[in-house]
């Protein structure tokens, strides 16, 4: 799963750079009253949503500003540890790929 | 209330559930409104609704979802959402609030303005303290189980003041960021602490020799209400917890542990990390090896054995478990970004602590580290609390300032003034507390 999920990153990243696009400047904030907490716009939003909601809202992801490997050990964590059902390659695929690029180690705060 | 550093507006945790019951209910109780709309309470949600009620709810399934009960309203004090405004919501499914370093200026941190660092989601807030039992099983020659009752009636009352603080709290200032809740300065409050010696009843269980350490368990269910199971359960060698300074608490600051801060029963174990004082405490396991509950193993309330680079994988089996807290300080006035009048001198206020050792003094700095000044320090009122640090300063002419602060203990430590050594899950930062004023 390792593999194909840093392909996936490196592929969007050389999609994201060719095309000129940067992260957004402002970090988006926790919001407990936003449909989404507060979770930006993007693909893999309702993944990342929906497969974390039931045990704990979108602040305790939205603080985090983590990299592609530390979200990935945190994800297993999740599913050895604390019931996450785990997901199939391409969904989970997407909820990293989203994680790393809106809270990434350097997305803005 | 406004957050200092990002000029962002934090909102009163009260309103938001005011704004929007039905989350409330989830958050707090787990309590998920049924498709149907009608409301629904399920699994330990109904219980736990039931039971801070103190009675079972008939007609549970016609109950609408986001109603909370109007008994909590009418009792502020055991609800606890409530009575925490001013504090920065780091979470609220955990519930982890933050106090800004003014709000901590008080010697006992009142109520309100106490910390909150929890796990898992809030248990039922009982109706009937004095029939809490604990449970005191494992290396002990009588298991026994004991009441609250029984602890107030039948053991010597202490009551002290001891500052609980997470072993996070600083997290923030970590790179890589480390994950956790992003605590800035203020996951730490002293406060003043009733109950017994947690080794008078421990003697009455008869720990034996092959007692090593405790396993602490509370009422708290798992955020995935995973029925029996520990949302946290850590531990502290025996020679801790027959300290006499270890207790078993059921008041704060001259009334109830408030539902947040573990209502009715916790262990406080003074100048160590906070997660040792496990909240609505039910039962302590004498174990014959360190504990291994949730908490105590892999990267969690653990450090590397040794130094490791920013953004190291260590191996589980090289971490060790958290013991003390370490030297550190926050400046509690002015509050920070104020703007001061230049040329008159400025009173600058602040608290310091140390795990087991003392705090010597305090030096504040107006001029980035370059020079230091000794501050009036009045020594704390007993070992574990935080002691208090006053100083006029002098502003010569208008401008920008930064007040820094460091704390030195009795063991020659003192505050680092960058962030000290990374590690996996951000604990023990204790570098000097910054703050601005605008002199005008």
């Amino acid at each position: 799963m390792r593999a194909g999920v840093i392909a996936t990153a490196l592929a969007a990243a050389t999609v994201a750079f060719g095309w000129g696009l940067t992260a957004p400047a402002v970090a988006q904030q926790y919001d407990p009253q936003d449909e989404w907490q507060g979770l930006p716009e993007g693909k893999g939003r309702e993944e990342v949503f929906y497969n974390c909601v039931a045990c704990h809202s979108m602040g305790t992801i939205m603080q985090q500003r983590l990299s592609l490997r530390w979200w990935e050990i945190t994800i297993e964590k999740m599913i050895d540890d604390m019931g996450m059902v785990e997901p199939p390659d391409d969904e989970m695929d997407l909820i990293l790929d989203y994680l790393e690029e809106h809270f990434g180690q350097d997305s803005p705060r | 209330m406004e957050d200092a550093m990002t000029g962002r507006k934090e909102r009163g945790i009260h309103e938001l559930y005011e704004d929007d019951p039905e989350r409330a209910d989830w958050l707090v109780f787990g309590r998920v409104a049924n498709p149907d709309r009608r409301g629904f309470l399920r699994g330990a949600g109904l219980a736990t609704m039931g039971l801070a009620l103190g009675s079972a709810i008939p007609f549970s399934r016609n109950m609408p979802g986001g109603i909370i009960p109007a008994a909590f309203a009418q009792t502020p004090d055991e609800f606890v959402l409530q009575g925490k405004e001013g504090l920065i919501i780091r979470n609220d499914r955990p519930i982890n609030l933050e106090t800004p370093p003014h709000l901590l200026d008080p010697d006992i941190t009142p109520v309100e303005n106490f910390f909150v660092r929890n796990n898992g989601l809030v248990p039922e807030a009982t109706d009937d303290p004095d029939s809490w039992t604990l449970t005191i099983d494992g290396e002990v020659d009588n298991e026994i189980t004991i009441t609250l009752g029984e602890l107030k009636n039948e053991f010597e009352h202490v009551t002290m003041q001891a500052v609980i603080e997470c072993a996070g709290n600083g997290r923030a200032g970590f790179y890589p960021s480390p994950s956790g809740n992003q605590w800035d300065v203020g996951a730490v409050s002293n406060g003043e602490f009733t109950g017994v010696r947690l080794r008078d009843v421990l003697q009455r269980a008869g720990v034996r020799d092959t007692a090593v350490y405790t396993g602490h368990y509370g009422a708290d269910p798992h955020l995935t209400m995973e029925e029996g199971r520990p949302a946290i359960s850590r531990g502290v060698p025996i020679e801790k917890a027959m300290d006499e300074n270890t207790l078993l608490i059921w008041g704060m600051n001259g009334g109830d542990l408030p539902l947040a801060h573990g209502f009715p029963l916790r262990i406080l174990v003074p100048g160590w990390v906070g997660s040792a004082n496990q909240k609505w405490l039910t039962r302590i396991w004498i174990r014959d090896q360190e504990h291994d509950g949730p908490g105590m193993t892999g990267l969690s309330y653990r450090m590397p054995r040794y130094p490791v680079e920013p953004g190291a994988e260590v191996p589980h089996e090289d971490m060790e478990v958290m013991e003390t807290l370490i030297v550190k300080s926050v400046i509690t006035r002015p509050e920070t970004n104020s703007e001061v009048p230049a040329g008159e001198p400025l009173r600058v206020r602040g608290h310091a602590w140390s795990g087991e050792s003392d705090v010597e003094n305090v030096q504040i700095s107006m001029d980035y580290g370059v020079t230091w000044q000794d501050t009036d320090f009045m020594a704390s009122p007993n070992k574990y609390a935080w002691a208090t640090f006053e100083a006029d300063v002098d502003l010569p002419q208008a401008g920008y300032y930064e007040i820094w602060a460091r704390a030195t203990d009795s063991e020659g430590a003192t505050q680092p003034m960058v962030v000290p050594g990374w590690n996996p899950r951000g604990y023990g930062n204790n570098s000097t507390h910054r703050i601005a004023v605008k002199a005008a």
